[in-house]
């Protein structure tokens, strides 16, 4: 395993996903076994010239009914501009810095890519997750009052 | 003049492309794991200048 980061032209932009290597452990917090896609929120420049991401978790787990406040890409034609191989809901309160690191963000290998960027929200689906998100400060909010 | 609309062809039975085959990723980030991994990257991501943001 290698900590080699991603060079600067291959980083991904917000909106973009990703396939990622979530750690399963806690001290250390390894990259896991099984690589799953996440949604990129943010890229930051370090001073050393590597990227951190800012991303959430996809999951299959849909909750629908349990997890309104997250982000959910379940039509099929959203899935495929995504990349996606399945429904997947982002977990919008595990929002997570990792760095842009071969040992944490990997390419999917079934797709022939070379970079881990294995798709984009489109345009309506942005616009979309941003009226998701307003809803869900505007409802947080209401809920801590 | 628009051309009519198909009346239920059947595309329901063709099959789309497919989506890289890729097992099923029902797991999720435990709370523990989320508040480890921002207690060890948090302060770096603080110090780093954005390049690209997600707004709402």
């Amino acid at each position: 395993m290698t900590d080699e980061a991603w060079p600067k032209p291959v980083w991904p932009k917000a909106y973009d996903l990703v396939w990622t290597r979530f750690p399963e452990t806690v001290s250390p917090e390894r990259p896991g076994p099984k690589p799953r896609p996440s949604l990129v929120l943010g890229v930051y420049e370090e001073e050393d010239g590597g990227a951190l991401l800012l991303v959430a978790p996809g999951t299959t787990r849909l909750k629908q009914d349990r997890r309104p406040l997250d982000f959910r890409v379940t039509n099929y034609a959203e899935m495929q501009a995504c990349g996606l191989a399945y429904a997947t809901r982002f977990d919008l309160d595990a929002l997570l810095p990792l760095p842009y690191t071969r040992e944490w963000f990997v390419p999917l290998s079934a797709t022939g890519k070379t970079t881990p960027v294995i798709g984009r929200l489109l345009d309506a689906m942005i616009m979309a997750f941003q009226t998701h998100m307003a809803w869900r400060e505007h409802f947080l909010g209401e809920s801590d009052t | 003049m628009t051309p009519r609309k198909s009346l239920g062809s059947k595309a329901s039975d063709r099959q789309p492309p497919k989506s890289a085959d890729v097992e099923a990723y029902d797991d999720e980030v435990s709370e523990p794991v989320v508040q480890s991994v921002r207690e060890r990257f948090g302060e770096r991501l603080k110090a780093a200048k954005p390049k690209s943001e997600a707004s709402w």
